[in-house]
């Protein structure tokens, strides 16, 4: 005959911490595998903007994105980069470059497309609209949250390719064409893919899509 | 072919990761912001020592102690106040880097200037004389580069007595002393007879510092007065408000 062994006080919490553990486990995975989790969803209908005709919305894997352009810092360079939105050119383009914390760089509409995209010369790439020059003249405050016009390998032309700072960069003003600032949604930018070891992304993510508001609420 | 291509690329994307705004505008690491000028000149210096690009261009350059770094940038600083502030937009000219034990292709160097990155190297444990010098004749070079077709080489050559050939080599031991010559036959330092572009950096620099020596050296040395001419000349091409001392 089997005596029956009653469960000693330490083998009880033992089993209590085994079953925190399990859940604990199970909703850290959950929750690192959604790296969007955390993101503050934003919502169009609750906003209203002064200038809606310079307001684009950027969606990327965690959500939306808010950018407010200022033509009247850089009139020819938010002009283009209309245009590229207007034509929905960025639609599925990768973020190729990605500094963690510092700023996140896509727009290669040559070398950049998710169907057509080439490793090795990401970041050369050109649009079909021709080279612009910068417009680095005006004072602009590079702070967290700013997009401006990336330059083209020589530097003194810009094309499609734009970045988002991370942080505040105070010396590239004067340097970069800035298109305007983020006003909301910058946690999802902050998610975007990068790699530890080099600042070029393998399986970068992929902008979703660009729309200027006006067009969105037609 | 995708397996490839990701193989490819862990060889030929060896980048570090640089999260810093000086280095994503010049590309030189360990560099902090020191001062930014009135004239929009930004002054760095190294918090670590560093070293960048490859081949002839290759640089070093060690962290400087503090109070040599303050008299050195108050100096340069003075210096460059020489400049107007569109001149200076106009050369293409934007950052200063001051540090410690300067070489280029392993070769101690008092000045170096990178006209791509609008960036003049200064090594601040140079004699201040030579130092100052040096300031001017780095920015010759970045005028030079960014106005080449103003610079004819040829036309330079002709100053020279005709048997004259300049050595070639920059780097020759032997040919770097930046000590003025007290027999200048056409060139103010041994250094300039390496070559026509160091010539006429030497000869903008002694311009620009005109003291007693180069005064009585563009006077007497009819060369040398040539050259001074045709810098003066061409300089005002660029910026006709430019006046030397």
């Amino acid at each position: 005959m089997l005596k029956k062994v009653k469960q000693s006080k330490s083998e009880k919490i033992l089993l209590i911490f085994l079953i925190f553990l399990t859940i604990f486990s199970f909703s850290s995975f959950y929750i690192i595998k959604n790296k969007c989790l955390f993101v503050k969803d934003v919502n169009l209908k609750k906003m209203s903007f002064i200038q809606p005709e310079n307001i684009s919305v950027m969606d990327v894997n965690c959500g939306k994105v808010i950018i407010e352009l200022r033509p009247d810092i850089s009139p020819n360079s938010v002009k283009r980069f209309k245009t590229l939105v207007e034509n929905e050119e960025y639609d599925n383009v990768a973020f190729h470059r990605v500094i963690e914390g510092f700023l996140v760089q896509g727009g290669d509409l040559e070398f950049g497309k998710k169907n057509n995209l080439n490793y090795l010369f990401i970041g050369s790439g050109k649009s079909n609209y021709g080279f612009i020059k910068p417009e680095v003249d005006k004072p602009f405050d590079f702070k967290k949250g700013t997009v401006a016009f990336a330059k083209n390998k020589k530097g003194d032309m810009e094309d499609s390719e734009f970045f988002i700072l991370l942080d505040d960069a105070p010396l590239f003003e004067g340097e970069y064409t800035p298109l305007g600032k983020v006003t909301h949604g910058l946690s999802a930018v902050e998610k975007i893919k990068h790699n530890d070891d080099s600042e070029f992304v393998l399986r970068p993510d992929f902008i979703i899509s660009i729309r200027m508001l006006s067009s969105m609420s037609n | 072919m995708k397996l490839n291509l990701f193989i490819i690329l862990i060889f030929l994307i060896p980048l570090k990761v640089q999260s810093d705004q000086i280095y994503e505008l010049i590309k030189i690491p360990n560099l902090e912001l020191y001062n930014i000028d009135k004239k929009g000149i930004r002054y760095l210096t190294a918090y670590k020592d560093f070293s960048a690009g490859k081949g002839i261009n290759s640089i070093s350059c060690e962290k400087p102690e503090k109070n040599l770094l303050k008299r050195k940038f108050l100096l340069t600083e003075e210096n460059i106040k020489f400049y107007q502030k569109n001149f200076l937009k106009k050369i293409n000219l934007r950052f200063v880097i001051l540090c410690k034990k300067l070489k280029v292709s392993n070769i101690p160097a008092i000045g170096f200037a990178n006209p791509e990155m609008r960036t003049i190297i200064l090594d601040v444990n140079s004699k201040e004389k030579i130092f100052q010098r040096v300031i001017h004749h780095e920015i010759f070079h970045i005028i030079h580069k960014n106005f080449n077709h103003l610079f004819d080489m040829s036309k330079w050559k002709t100053f020279n007595n005709p048997k004259f050939k300049y050595s070639a080599c920059t780097h020759c031991e032997g040919n770097l002393s930046l000590t003025p010559l007290d027999l200048t036959n056409g060139f103010f330092t041994t250094y300039a007879k390496t070559s026509v572009s160091e010539d006429m950096a030497e000869t903008f620099s002694f311009l620009i510092f005109n003291d007693k020596h180069s005064k009585i050296k563009i006077a007497e040395d009819s060369i040398i007065g040539k050259k001074a001419n045709f810098i003066k000349k061409n300089i005002s091409k660029i910026y006709i408000e430019f006046e030397f001392k």
